[in-house]
C-alpha cells in the first residue's frame, strides 16, 4: 500500500497542504500541522493504523478499515457521537464540533482522486515536494528514519539535516 | 459541456499554472497542472483558494451610490464629472494586465495630468523592479535555480512565493557541498535551512558582502567596483564579519550561484545586483514579487505619479476628486493618515472586488473583476478569462474606457519609454554606496493569507477570515 511520507528536510511549513485539503474535502481540514518547540512542523494526519482504535470505538460501524488499508468514515452512518475522536491516540480526528455536521472530516488519502489516477491533494500541492505518496517497504533499513509506526513516515523528525 | 481551461496564478510573481474545470462558463474545480515548468503542479495556500475569489458571497456585484444600487450608466455619469480637471486624480491597484497598464497610461495622458495618476504597489514592487530594470545584472531562470551551488535568499522569498522553495531546496539537497544562505532582518523558517545566516539590517549585511567581494576579488574586480572600493572600505558596516567572509568565499567559488530576492526596498535590490555583478559570470539574480505582474506593469506604464504624492496633495487640498480602482489605500498605507485625507475629498469613487475600508468611505462604489475573470497578458503570458465576472463587475480597463467615452476625450498616444541601461562606472558604485548608507526605511510587512501582520503564521485561514483580519 502507498503511504504518505513527509520529508522534513525540505518542509518549509507553508501550510499549503491544509489549504488543499480544505478545498478538496469541502471546508474541513483533515491534514493539520503541529509545531514542536517552534522549530519543526510535524504533520498531524490520520495514520491509518493497522489496528485502529477509532474503528473499535465506533458504535455504528461508521468507521471501517478498507481492504486497501485506509480507514474511512461513512457520513451516512455517523451519528456524530465523537467516540472516535476520544479513542484516537494521535488526536488527529480533531475538531469535535465539525464531526456533528456529518462532513468528511478525516483523511481518506483522497480516495476519489487516487481512483482517478491523481495524487492526493496535499501531495500534489506541496510546493517543495516534501509530502510524497509512495510505496514504502515493510522493512525499512534504518528504523531511526521512521517517525511513528503506521502510515506517516518522516526522516529526522526532530532535527533537519545539518550542513 | 465541461472543459478544462488553463490559467496562470497572479497572486505572486512565480506564475504557477492552474487547470480549471469549467462547465458552461461556471468554474467547477481547480486541478494541479503537473506539466507546468514553474511549479510542476505545486500550489501554495494562496493559489489553492484562487477559485474562492469567484462568486464569493462577499464580492461586490453592483455599482452603488451611498449604499443604494445604481446601474453602470448612472455610476459612470457620476464618476465622469471628476476627470479632466487639474484637481482630479486616479489610483489603480497593481494587479493589472499589461494591456490595462497601457489603458491607465492612455487615461493619464488623455484625461488627467500624468503626475495625478498612480499605480498602487503597497510593497514597493514597482520601485524594486525599476531599480533593477536598468542595471545589466543577469537574471536567473528556474533552471539556473535548480543548478545553483550557492543560493543566497534575501529576506524571506519562501513566504512571498512558496513555490520558489521547490527549486531552492532541490538545489540545496542535490549535493553535499551545495548551500542555502540567508540574509534577513530576523530569523524565520527559512533560517533553519541556512548554512550561513546574516541577521540584522539587510542593507548593512548586503553592503558588507559587497565590500568583502571587492576585497577578495582585488585587482580582478571590475574597474567600476574598484573605483569605489576606498569609499566602501571606509564605511563601518555592522555585520557578522566571519559569516560575511565565509559567504563571500562560497559565493565566489561556486560555479553557478543565485541570489533569490524578495524585498520592498529598491536599495537592497541594487546592492544584491551589485554583488552579482562584482562576483562575475554565472552569478544571477531571481526576483520574487508580491504582485504577480509588477514587471509587466512597470514596463508598460512609466512616468506616472506616486500614491504617496497624490495622498499628500489630497491632504493639502490640491486634489478634491479621486477615483480609486482596486486599491485599499487605508489598509495598504498604514503609516499615512489616509482616512483623514480621504475624508477631505469632495468626491471619492472606489472600485474593488471585495468591500474594504476605502470603499466604506466612497460615495460611489464600483465592482471590479479579478484576474480570473478577464483577458490580458499577465507575467508575459496571454490569458483568457475562465469565468464571467461576478455580478456586474468589470475589468479596470473597461471602466477607464467607459469614463473616457463619457468625458468624450480621445485616447492619447503614449510616447513615454523606459530609461536606458545604467553605465557601470565609479559613479554607479558611489551612488549605490551613498544610497545604502541613507537611513533605511523600516522593512514593510509583506502580508499573505497565511501570515498575519505581526509575523505569526496561521494553520488555516479561509478568505472570509482573512478579510475579517484585515489582510
Amino acid at each position: 500500500m502507498k503511504k504518505l511520507l513527509i520529508d522534513l528536510d525540505v518542509c518549509i511549513g507553508c501550510t499549503a497542504h491544509g489549504a488543499a485539503c480544505n478545498r478538496v474535502n469541502h471546508d474541513t481540514v483533515t491534514f493539520r500541522t503541529a509545531e514542536v518547540d517552534k522549530a519543526v512542523t510535524l504533520p498531524a494526519v490520520c495514520r491509518h493504523c493497522e489496528d485502529p482504535a477509532c474503528v473499535k470505538a465506533c458504535p455504528r460501524e461508521a468507521m471501517r478499515k478498507e481492504e486497501d488499508g485506509t480507514v474511512r468514515r461513512s457520513s451516512n452512518l455517523c451519528s456524530g457521537c465523537r467516540s472516535c475522536v476520544i479513542a484516537c491516540p494521535f488526536g488527529v480526528l480533531g475538531d469535535v464540533e465539525l464531526l456533528g455536521r456529518f462532513n468528511m472530516s478525516k483523511c481518506d488519502l483522497c480516495h476519489s482522486r487516487v481512483a482517478e489516477g491523481r495524487l492526493p491533494a496535499c501531495v500534489a500541492t506541496c510546493p517543495t515536494g516534501a509530502i510524497k505518496f509512495e510505496e514504502i517497504p515493510d522493512a525499512v533499513e534504518d528504523p531511526k528514519d521512521l517517525l511513528i509506526g503506521g502510515h506517516v513516515v518522516a526522516r529526522n523528525p526532530y532535527r533537519r539535516r545539518s550542513s | 459541456m465541461t472543459e478544462t481551461k488553463h490559467n496562470i496564478c497572479t497572486l505572486c510573481s512565480m506564475g504557477c499554472g492552474l487547470l480549471i474545470e469549467v462547465n458552461d462558463g461556471f468554474p467547477l474545480a481547480l486541478e494541479y497542472e503537473a506539466d507546468c515548468p514553474v511549479s510542476e503542479g505545486a500550489l501554495c495556500a494562496k493559489g489553492n483558494y484562487a477559485l474562492e475569489l469567484l462568486n464569493h458571497p462577499f464580492r461586490l456585484g453592483e455599482p452603488t451610490k451611498n449604499g443604494s444600487v445604481i446601474g453602470w450608466d448612472a455610476a459612470i455619469a457620476e464618476v465622469a464629472q471628476a476627470p479632466c480637471s487639474p484637481k482630479s486624480a486616479l489610483i489603480v491597484e497593481g494587479d493589472l494586465s499589461d494591456e490595462e497598464a497601457r489603458s491607465v497610461m492612455e487615461f493619464a495622458c488623455a484625461c488627467l495630468q500624468p503626475e495625478n495618476v498612480a499605480i498602487s504597489f503597497s510593497t514597493n514592487d514597482d520601485k524594486v523592479v525599476r531599480a533593477l530594470n536598468n542595471v545589466p545584472v543577469p537574471r536567473a531562470s528556474i533552471d539556473d535555480l535548480k543548478s545553483s551551488v550557492c543560493t543566497i535568499a534575501v529576506n524571506d522569498p519562501f513566504s512571498v512565493g512558496p513555490v520558489v522553495a521547490r527549486w531552492v531546496m532541490r538545489a540545496r539537497n542535490a549535493a553535499r557541498e551545495n548551500t542555502l544562505n540567508v540574509i534577513a532582518a530576523s530569523e524565520g523558517i527559512i533560517s533553519e535551512f541556512a548554512t550561513v545566516k546574516l541577521t540584522g539590517l539587510v542593507r548593512a549585511s548586503l553592503l558588507g558582502l559587497l565590500k568583502k567581494l571587492i576585497e577578495i576579488k582585488g585587482d580582478s574586480a571590475p574597474e567600476w567596483a574598484r573605483a569605489a572600493a576606498d569609499d566602501i572600505a571606509g564605511l563601518n558596516v555592522p555585520e557578522d564579519e566571519a559569516g560575511t567572509a565565509r559567504l563571500a568565499q562560497e559565493f565566489l567559488k561556486a560555479p553557478s550561484a543565485a541570489i533569490v530576492l524578495s524585498t520592498s526596498d529598491p536599495v537592497e535590490a541594487r546592492l544584491a545586483a551589485g554583488c552579482c555583478l562584482v562576483a562575475g559570470a554565472a552569478k544571477k539574480l531571481f526576483l520574487v514579487n508580491e504582485y504577480g505582474n509588477a514587471s509587466g506593469i512597470s514596463q508598460n506604464a512609466v512616468a506616472l505619479g506616486s500614491v504617496r504624492g497624490i495622498l499628500a496633495k489630497v491632504a493639502r487640498g490640491e486634489i478634491d476628486a479621486l477615483i480609486v480602482l482596486g486599491a485599499d489605500l487605508v489598509a495598504s498605507y498604514p503609516k499615512t493618515d489616509v482616512e483623514g485625507a480621504l475624508r477631505k475629498l469632495r468626491f471619492l469613487a472606489a472600485g474593488a472586488a471585495f468591500p474594504n475600508k476605502t470603499t466604506a468611505l466612497a460615495s460611489v462604489v464600483l465592482p471590479t473583476a479579478i484576474w480570473l475573470e478577464k483577458d490580458g497578458t499577465f507575467n508575459g503570458m496571454p490569458q483568457r478569462a475562465v469565468a464571467p465576472p461576478t455580478g456586474a463587475a468589470l475589468p479596470y480597463g473597461d471602466i477607464l474606457e467607459m469614463i473616457e467615452r463619457e468625458t468624450d476625450v480621445k485616447p492619447a498616444h503614449v510616447t513615454a519609454t523606459l530609461e536606458g541601461p545604467i553605465e557601470l562606472n565609479g559613479e554607479f558604485m558611489a551612488h549605490l554606496v551613498s544610497e545604502a548608507t541613507e537611513p533605511a526605511v523600516a522593512p514593510a510587512i509583506i502580508p499573505s493569507p497565511t501570515r498575519f501582520a505581526d509575523g505569526s503564521v496561521t494553520d488555516h485561514l479561509s478568505w472570509p477570515q482573512a478579510l475579517a483580519a484585515g489582510m
